[in-house]
């Protein structure tokens, strides 16, 4: 089963990048980023896989050439027995 | 890729994890793009790439991770689970530029819970700038041949 609640492109931010980065901070390109996964065990043919994803922390820094906005993202993947799966730390970088 | 079957006794921290060089092309950004339902623009169009100060179409972080991964798993083939996979994007991966994506092992833990390898990988591009840096964690199991 695939069910994708799709985001409408005229919601998304000018770029087109995640609707998750759509948040209020003074800087509109996204660059580079972290990501970190944990997989905890294999998804199985069949299986129903329920993806829920967590705006974390926004936080900035100074960088080289003006102010970095961190937007941390947490994406847990768990089964139809609501067993984790996996879990993605995402890490996006906005800059002016 | 499981030509050499990779065994837990014989890993050792000098151990060389053979190196991966991919070079992915328009098709594969913009195909990768659709998969994973990613519409920023920089992945597909030349003009907001450079409209963005970048010289051409980024491939996306996600595409470089995948990459690391298969880094280790072409190395692990069956004989090991990777369990955690962390890097950080430092610099625009181009379009249609080779990728050299390196393994070293930095720690081998053998306790009475789990047999697991930390390795650092990289991703380089064609002028050997770095890419991408993290770390990968695999897991020998007891489904795998551990002695």
């Amino acid at each position: 089963m695939f069910a994708f609640e799709d985001v409408p492109a005229d919601q998304l931010p000018g770029d087109g990048s995640p609707a998750e980065m759509d948040i209020p901070v003074p800087a509109q390109r996204t660059v580079g980023g972290a990501s970190s996964y944990e997989i905890f065990q294999r998804v199985r043919v069949g299986d129903q896989i329920t993806v829920k994803s967590t705006l974390k922390d926004v936080f900035s820094k100074e960088g080289k050439s003006g102010k970095l906005y961190f937007v941390v993202v947490e994406t847990e993947f768990s089964n139809q027995r609501s067993e984790p799966v996996a879990k993605e730390t995402a890490t996006y970088i906005k800059r002016v | 890729m499981g030509r050499n079957k990779l065994r837990w006794k014989d890993i050792s921290v000098t151990t060389q994890i053979p190196e991966l060089t991919v070079c992915p092309d328009h098709t594969q950004v913009f195909m990768f793009s659709a998969v994973t339902w990613n519409r920023h623009h920089i992945h597909y169009s030349k003009d907001a790439a450079i409209s963005e100060g970048l010289p051409d179409i980024v491939v996306q972080r996600a595409l470089i991770g995948n990459f690391l991964a298969r880094l280790i798993t072409n190395w692990i083939g069956d004989q090991a689970e990777l369990c955690r996979l962390a890097w950080k994007v430092t610099r625009s991966a181009l379009v249609g530029r080779d990728i050299v994506c390196r393994g070293r092992i930095r720690e081998k833990k053998d306790s009475e819970e789990e047999k697991c390898l930390v390795c650092e990988v990289t991703a380089s591009n064609e002028k050997d700038e770095l890419i991408a840096s993290g770390e990968a964690t695999v897991v020998f199991t007891e489904n795998h041949a551990t002695d």
